[in-house]
């Protein structure tokens, strides 16, 4: 059966065109790729998930006027249940 | 109620042995195992076909396993929507994106496509890397951890040698082992069936 992490945090878009922009924001950046989680339902399907121990290094890439043009928000998974933490971008 | 005693069977013969019974119309029975690995893939059957399911492990570390289906009982909802998956489907890359469209969309779409389906409980018994697709188990960082994490779950990668070849990419190979069209049209055959993205 399959191990899964039980906590880890997700960036989750309100359109796909910001989650590939978020991408190229991020280049080199640790992150995966992934599904948007079934617990987020207020997000497009195409979510970037962060491992606690690089939560730092993805932190550090997520500053500047590009990123605060972004719709996203930060979410934190414990167990497969979502729970948003904080909005990151600078609109409402 | 009737004993099935699947002790010491390898998967799938348990499931196999159970479904026999429920084929049979057997509404209550009970089927003992010895791992939970078993117990597990038991579970999923019971609520494929809608028979409420529960297991106990006893004192000698073996697992009775109980199926029943009556009027009275209404079965769980199975925690799965799908169906289990056999365990000797294929998936077929013969790109390195999942469908046609925007290049971008479909990097994302692969690596998702991977990602979820190395954490899935329904693996395929084979994954084959074709034309493109063999930049896929040499170029994707994030699709090659992937493929590494199915290849231990006991997924054969076949990736097409003439293809790393010509796309220069033999040397750059991460996971997966060289193979040719004879071998990757003979897992195709035998597959219950081919997925191809």
């Amino acid at each position: 059966m399959p191990q899964k992490p039980s906590r880890y945090k997700v960036i989750a878009f309100e359109n796909t065109h910001d989650a590939v922009a978020a991408q190229r924001l991020l280049a080199g950046a640790p992150y995966r790729v992934m599904p948007t989680p079934r617990a987020i339902t207020a997000a497009c399907g195409i979510a970037l998930r962060v491992a606690p121990s690089d939560e730092r290094a993805v932190a550090e890439k997520m500053t500047g006027p590009e990123w605060q043009r972004l719709h996203c928000a930060l979410y934190q998974i414990t167990d497969g249940v979502g729970e948003r933490i904080e909005k990151l971008d600078g609109e409402d | 109620m009737k004993t099935i005693d699947a002790l010491g069977k390898a998967c799938p013969i348990p499931v196999i042995m159970a479904n026999k019974a429920i084929d049979g119309g057997e509404t209550a029975f009970t089927v003992l195992v010895d791992n939970d690995i078993a117990v597990e893939n038991l579970k999923k059957a019971a609520g494929y076909h809608g028979y409420t399911f529960a297991s106990t492990q006893r004192g000698d570390g073996n697992y009775e396993t109980v199926f029943s289906k009556d009027g009275a009982c209404v079965p769980e909802a199975p925690q799965q929507s799908a169906a289990p998956a056999g365990t000797d489907y294929m998936i077929f890359m013969g790109r390195d994106v999942i469908g046609a469209g925007e290049r971008e969309l479909g990097t994302n779409l692969a690596r998702m496509f991977f990602f979820s389906l190395a954490e899935s409980g329904d693996l395929p018994a084979v994954i084959a890397f074709m034309n493109a697709g063999v930049k896929l188990p040499t170029l994707d960082e994030q699709v090659v951890e992937s493929l590494k994490t199915l290849a231990e779950r006991g997924v054969k990668i076949l990736v097409c040698g003439a293809c790393l070849n010509f796309y220069g990419l033999t040397e750059q190979l991460k996971i997966g082992e060289v193979s040719n069209m004879y071998d990757i049209q003979t897992e195709m055959i035998h597959a219950s069936k081919t997925i191809t993205l």
